[in-house]
């Protein structure tokens, strides 16, 4: 209470006396001087804990200038908890010192925290909380389930239900960054287009549900021979994308070629048991066949034409590009 | 660039690992604070305090710019910029940031640091003094935006906060 220090009645300079002026005595009394130090601090208490203190300080203090400054001081206190207690965060609090330095602290980690949760509210879930110890707890277990959550979601978005491959969302999400990868790192990327042969005939015989089993068996297989950097997806009915980044022609041959014939020798459960299934492949590679999606797509889609052509369940190389 | 002696580059900085075989990368506090607080005295006393100011909030300029290109390069947007700095500073012992407001459509920022390097557990002298960690924050959002700030310090440890508390706003 630095500020406040000279408030004490000393001997016989009259303390607390309003401007110290040349009528004051040394007979002044004691008693007068310990009235004013009980008004003074009956001032100061009542800022603390009554309703309704004074607004202002009496006149007979004003030219104590600690005095009138400490009262300030707590009356500023006084109306920043308030408002703190009532979930204000901007109120501001002109005081300096030790209690107004914990508050001000107090009020910086209360409005990064609404910054904090602002942040996850628009979808920044890397944010978490390290203040208010249980609070901090929830608050990041909660930010944790909602990562879950929305990984769920993305995959779910991205998923072919029935076979669990990746669908042509993914795909062309994926492909530009492919194409931009193996451009950037001077790789090629084989990518196979895949469409089981009579498949419409599978599904008239057997049923719906044969169908899909041939199509779930297939997709499995496609995960067991694909790797982690591969892209397996199903693009569409009996329709399958494999993209094999860093794969040349030949090595993107072997690889469909090894998948061709694990296929034709599958043997399916239930309904689709007595289903004898094969696929044709159309491939075409980056950059020899086209440097976009679009263009790799197409190529595919026409070596593929021709493997059907050609006699179904083969694997067709596409032409070199005719712009190339 | 004839005559420049002491012209910045993070090469300056040496290879610590390679020079400090036995002490490391670390030291103490007072010894930043001894060369930063004598530094300030001498140039105050030379170009008086307003200058002084100037000066330090200059270097913190360079050295945010600096800091930003060396150590937070590439980050996108603006929560992975904050993410990152927030580790940078704490990782190297530099302050607790806190961001308390931010809308950067309207190029205004409020903010808060810490623990902070240069004045956290000095006395109340009832000055706001860190003129380099408004430089410092300045040349971080400037490099990071590409926007010129002006940033400034509202509340410091020495005028009795716990925390320092800046603001900063994009110079129209
Ligand atoms: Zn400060």
């Amino acid at each position: 209470m630095h500020r406040g220090s000279d408030l004490p009645v000393h001997g016989g300079r009259g303390g607390l006396t309003a401007g110290r002026r040349a009528d004051d005595s040394e007979g002044r009394s004691m008693a007068d001087g310990h009235d004013r130090c009980g008004t003074a601090l009956s001032l100061l208490r009542s800022v603390l804990y009554d309703a309704t203190p004074p607004a202002e300080v009496p006149p007979e203090f004003k030219d104590v200038a600690d005095f009138e400054t400490l009262f300030r001081e707590l009356m500023s206190l006084r109306t920043y908890t308030t408002a703190l207690s009532e979930g204000d965060l901007n109120a501001s609090l002109d005081m300096r010192g030790r209690v107004s330095g914990a508050l001000k602290g107090l009020q910086a980690n209360l409005r990064h925290l609404t910054w904090q949760t602002q942040a996850v509210a628009a979808g920044d879930l890397t944010q978490r909380v390290q203040f208010l110890g249980e609070f901090a707890t929830a608050f990041n277990t909660m930010v944790d389930h909602l990562q879950e959550l929305q990984d769920q979601l993305r995959d779910q978005a991205v998923r072919d239900p029935l076979t669990g491959l990746l669908n042509r969302r993914y795909l062309a999400e994926t492909m530009p960054r492919e194409l931009a990868r193996a451009t950037r790192e001077g790789r090629p990327l084989a990518l196979l287009m895949i469409d089981v042969d009579h498949f419409k005939q599978v599904n008239d015989a057997l049923g719906h549900a044969a169908g899909d089993q041939v199509l779930r068996a297939l997709g499995g297989l496609l995960r067991a021979m694909t790797r982690a950097s591969d892209v397996a997806c199903r693009w569409g009915g009996e329709e399958f994308v494999v993209v094999l980044p860093g794969a040349p022609a030949d090595a993107g041959a072997r690889r469909a070629e090894d998948m061709r014939l694990a296929f034709q020798t599958l043997a399916f459960p239930d309904q689709a048991s007595r289903a004898h299934s094969t696929f044709s492949v159309g491939l075409a590679v980056f950059p020899a066949h086209g440097d976009t999606p679009e263009a790799l797509l197409e190529a595919a889609d026409r070596a593929l034409y021709r493997a059907k052509e050609g006699g179904r369940n083969c694997v067709r190389v596409a032409a070199q590009a005719t712009s190339a | 660039m004839g005559g420049r002696k002491y012209l910045f580059s993070w090469d300056m900085i040496g290879d610590i690992g390679l020079g400090r075989p036995n002490l490391g990368p670390l030291m103490r506090l007072e010894t930043y604070r001894l060369m930063e607080f004598t530094f300030r005295d001498v140039i105050e006393r030379r170009h008086g305090t307003e200058e002084a100011d100037r000066i330090f909030h200059e270097a913190g300029l360079l050295a945010g710019k600096e800091f930003f290109d060396h150590v937070l390069q590439g980050a996108s947007d603006f929560p992975e910029f904050v993410r990152k700095t927030q580790q940078a500073l704490a990782e190297l012992s530099i302050g607790i940031l806190r961001i308390e407001k931010a809308d950067l459509a309207a190029g205004s920022l409020v903010l808060t640091v810490s623990e902070d390097l240069d004045c956290s557990g000095l006395p109340d002298i009832g000055d706001q003094i860190c003129t380099y960690d408004e430089g410092f924050l300045a040349g971080l959002l400037g490099a990071f935006t590409g926007k010129t700030f002006r940033v400034k310090e509202v509340d410091c440890w020495c005028t009795g906060g716990r925390t320092c508390r800046f603001t900063a706003d994009v110079v129209a």
